[in-house]
């Protein structure tokens, strides 16, 4: 009897010691995992998060942790500290997620959310349910200011205290970056190419490109896309480059630090690349014409790829040559990669 | 093309030059002093569907969409009850699957489909559902299977109010009216119904209650019918006018959007001996508007369909030719079209019959054909088909703004239909298979700018068999309807999707209704069963929907000399998550009742 009670008590210590043991390394497998931000199909699908590590793939590890979908259409990923923050376009929410959990900590309703951006004390919203952006508390979700930008907003950069705020016009035109001053709310706008889409910030230049007006209605109304250098020490804005053709639609202005990088189309567009010094319109494809959205991370391309957008889609992982490396499965329509 | 494809152009090429011929001799043939009895392919081998008490209550308040899914052939594509409804069948998709009224068929040339929620019940007849190769005996647009609506105007004098309630907030108020003043008969329909569409579903391990996807609409039908000098005459008015909203997926914003629908269809036929002409007016106003905040898009489309169509009949066979001119204006299309079909089938002999349709559209002749052999065992009779068919483009994949493409081919279709019945006593049997293949499916897809645009892209393949099972013994009516389906694409600009299955097709479905004398009512039971479905092309298992098993339970009883009838049922006995597009769930268990008034007896 004394045996197995001693034989009890050593199984429980030792139980009780590897549980500490466990304990004390709580490393998710979400730690340093890859997240991929997929829109999901627009009547009625879900947006998912991919998690992708050395060996294991989550198609949708945001469900599998909270047992309920993300929302309808993922319009953009960022990390923000200990939290992931996604904006869900059609469902109207802006999720904090935990990073290392993936479990929901906060959702806040915004009509129509497009691009978040952290300033480190505040979550910028972008919309195009108003002239509004929102100013989210990081740590519960409460809309804490709503700032009139004077236009629907689109792509969001911060070079605190300063955001810029790309006014694309949401499905009508407008070209237009608003600066704003998130200490004292003081909003200017400057005037560049038709529907702003993306930043890059390299010393003192801001590059926005402009992806062009699209007149389905009266072809001759589009415009072409443009990029436009602007000097956030000033303010002014000056076209670096035109594509000079109306057909001609760029999205996702990427850098890898030296040069930059964007889809040459908004559906189905090549990577192209070009000096920041230079004013000439980019005509090399690095790529094939496959991408719908495209990230830049340490020296390599992400190119996503969505297929039809009825099927899962992939992700060409190129040199900055455009050398594909290697590919991934996605879920439906791979928007975002982040590492 | 493959070999296959080549060889069977070249049959349908030679096939056309022989129906062309047979097409003039048939013309020339002396007419016949009575009415003709079709005693050719159009009566396709197949049996009606059982019509149980309670169903022939609750067609009268319920809209196509809602009937037919008593059919495993029918296969439902809809958001949530009284929203936006759409079918296919026999493997086909929606714009294959024609919708025929009175034999003009009047599904729209402008999107290629119809949408069933606003059809009522009432037109339905026991023998609508029109599925195989062999529905193109009958429709001018048609590859693979239909909806043949009809009703008809008796004289038999009727007054009958009809009132339904539903436990999702729904509403309906009918009347039903019939007659004859001299020798004209007249009978006359009118529906209004609406609903909330207010219900629990759970979402993951959260519960919430549907909102904004309610709907209400008004149906208006009258029909005058007649005999004048040996003619037989008949004219026709079909009006509804409906609002639907959908505030979206429910994962959603839930930003409202509205659906707005009128359509007025007036319809006149004279037939006379062997002939018989009719000729329809269709005139369709749509508008959907989405509102996103500070942004509210409307989209209008208005749509109107003339068709004049003159039918030939002998006993040996069968001509009709048909002239359209339809127009599709309003936001994002402005464009008209003549439309000329001309269809030929002729009993060769005992065993044979050959059908020939031709089509003039967007300035281009397109021809379709097929072979039919019925076996002459009246215990247990066989027909078989063998043919091809074609689905033209329609206006808004021709002419959308942006990305109509004019040079689209039409999507092809070859294949074979086998049918075997048998009777004994009191069991009925029939079974149905349908080997197809679709060449040059029309698919949208995004091209470099943003535009979408549609084109042939896609070589699918189909197997869709049906058996259908009626037993009676006693006051128990037991009807089986099952239908297996396989579907792979063999060819597609997309690799992911090679092979896979086409979606929304379940891999089959089950129908059974059990009805029967209880006390002085009938109790009816019928179980539903649906097999896994793809939404996403590549059948990647995000986009599955599980297999569904629900009941549906009803009573049904008479008094006061059957001047009131009443049924009550319990929908989703079973309280299963149903879902026919993906995060938009059908109601679980709720609750309706049926209440009609006659005036006679």
């Amino acid at each position: 009897m004394r045996i197995k009670l001693f034989t009890a008590l050593s199984l429980s210590l030792l139980a009780i010691t590897s549980c500490e043991i466990n304990s004390s390394n709580p490393d998710s497998i979400y730690d340093g995992a890859t997240l991929v931000l997929n829109e999901g199909a627009f009547t009625g699908g879900t947006a998912t998060i991919q998690v992708v590590t050395n060996d294991t793939v989550i198609e949708n590890a945001f469900q599998v942790e909270n047992g309920f979908p993300l929302g309808n259409i993922g319009q953009h990923m960022i990390k923000a500290d200990s939290l992931i923050i996604v904006t869900l376009n059609n469902g109207g929410l802006v999720r904090g997620i935990g990073a290392s959990s993936l479990l929901s900590q906060w959702s806040a309703e915004v009509s129509s959310p497009r691009y978040v951006a952290y300033s480190g004390e505040s979550i910028i919203v972008s919309t195009w349910g108003s002239n509004f952006i929102k100013v989210l508390d990081p740590f519960t979700g409460a809309i804490l200011d709503s700032i009139n930008v004077y236009g629907l907003s689109e792509a969001v950069h911060i070079d605190y205290p300063l955001a810029y705020v790309a006014l694309n016009g949401g499905f009508s035109n407008d070209h237009r970056v608003a600066i704003v001053d998130l200490v004292t709310k003081a909003v200017d706008t400057v005037t560049v190419g038709d529907k702003p889409n993306s930043f890059v910030q390299m010393n003192n230049d801001l590059y926005v490109l402009c992806e062009g007006f699209q007149d389905w209605s009266a072809v001759d109304n589009s415009t072409p896309a443009s990029l436009w250098k602007m000097d956030i020490n000033t303010g002014n804005s000056v076209e670096a480059a035109n594509a000079g053709s109306d057909a001609v639609h760029a999205s996702a202005l990427r850098t890898d630090g030296t040069h930059l990088y964007f889809l040459n189309n908004t559906y189905n567009g090549a990577v192209v690349s070009m000096e920041p010094s230079s004013a000439d319109w980019p005509t090399v494809d690095l790529t094939a014409s496959v991408g719908y959205s495209l990230d830049v991370i340490n020296d390599t391309l992400y190119l996503h790829n969505a297929k039809d957008f009825a099927s899962s889609g992939v992700i060409y992982i190129c040199d900055k040559q455009g050398n594909t490396l290697d590919s991934m499965s996605t879920g439906l329509i791979p928007r975002q990669i982040l590492k | 093309m493959s070999a296959l494809g080549q060889v069977l152009q070249r049959t349908m090429k030679r096939l056309l030059v022989l129906i062309v011929h047979l097409a003039f001799i048939g013309m020339q043939a002396q007419s016949s002093d009575t009415l003709s009895t079709t005693t050719i392919s159009e009566s396709l081998l197949r049996l009606e569907e059982m019509r149980t008490t309670v169903d022939s209550l609750v067609l009268l308040q319920s809209n196509a969409a809602e009937y037919l899914l008593k059919d495993s052939r029918f296969q439902l594509r809809q958001y949530a009850p009284g929203s936006v409804a759409t079918f296919n069948l026999g493997g086909a998709n929606s714009s294959q699957s024609r919708v025929l009224w009175d034999g003009i068929d009047i599904s729209s040339m402008a999107s290629g489909t119809m949408d069933l929620s606003i059809v009522p019940g009432i037109l339905l007849q026991s023998s609508s559902v029109v599925d195989g190769s062999n529905a193109g005996s009958f429709g001018s647009n048609g590859m693979a299977g239909g909806l043949a609506l009809n009703w008809t105007a008796s004289g038999k004098r009727e007054f009958s109010t009809l009132i339904g309630l539903t436990s999702i907030g729904g509403l309906s108020f009918g009347v039903l009216n019939g007659g004859h003043f001299g020798k004209v008969n007249y009978r006359s329909f009118l529906q209004v119904q609406e609903s909330s569409n207010t219900y629990p579903y759970s979402l993951g391990n959260q519960d919430y209650t549907m909102n904004g996807m309610g709907f209400n609409d008004v149906t208006l039908m009258q029909q005058y019918n007649g005999i004048y000098k040996r003619a037989h005459w008949k004219s026709d008015i079909w009006f509804t006018q409906g609002e639907k909203n959908n505030s979206g997926s429910i994962l959603a914003a839930g930003a409202p959007s509205l659906l707005q629908d009128k359509a007025l269809r007036v319809k006149y036929s004279w037939h006379k001996r062997n002939h018989k002409i009719s000729a329809f007016v269709g005139r369709e106003w749509q508008a959907y508007t989405d509102t996103l905040n500070a942004i509210n898009l409307t989209d209008t489309n208005t749509y109107r369909q003339y068709t004049l169509q003159y039918n030939y009949h002998t006993k040996f066979a069968k001509n009709i030719i048909e002239v359209g001119h339809v127009s599709a204006g309003g936001t994002s299309r402005d464009a008209a079209l003549l439309n000329v079909t001309a269809r030929h089938e002729t009993k060769l002999n005992d065993f044979w019959n050959i059908l020939a349709r031709g089509t003039f559209w967007q300035g281009k002749l397109y021809g379709a054909g097929q072979f039919i052999w019925s076996s002459k065992n009246n215990k247990f009779p066989i027909q078989w088909s063998t043919g091809s068919f074609y689905r033209l483009p329609t206006m808004n994949e021709l002419y959308w703004n942006p990305g109509g493409n004019l040079e689209l081919a039409p999507e092809r279709s070859y294949g074979s239909k086998m049918s075997a019945l048998y009777r004994q006593n009191d069991l009925k049997i029939s079974l149905t298979t349908d080997q197809l293949i679709f060449n040059n499916l029309i698919q949208w897809t995004p091209l470099s700018g943003g535009i979408w645009s549609p084109v042939n892209l896609e070589r699918a393949y189909t197997s869709s068999s049906t058996l259908l099972l009626q037993l009676v013994k006693g006051n128990v009516n037991n009807e089986v309807s099952a239908t297996h389906q396989y579907s792979r694409v063999l060819v597609s600009s997309n690799a992911s999707s090679l092979g896979k299955q086409l979606i929304y097709r379940p891999s089959f479905q089950i129908v059974h209704t059990i009805d029967g004398q209880l006390l002085k009512g009938r109790l009816q039971l019928r179980s539903h069963a649906m097999g896994r479905r793809h939404t996403l092309r590549d059948n990647a298992n995000a986009g599955i929907l599980n297999p569904e098993f629900w009941m549906d339970l009803a009573y049904s009883y008479s008094f006061l000399s059957g001047r009131v009838q009443m049924t009550g049922r319990v929908h989703n006995l079973t309280n299963t998550n149903k879902t026919f597009i993906p995060y938009y769930p059908m109601p679980g268990r709720h609750y309706s009742i049926n209440i009609k008034l006659n005036s006679k007896k």
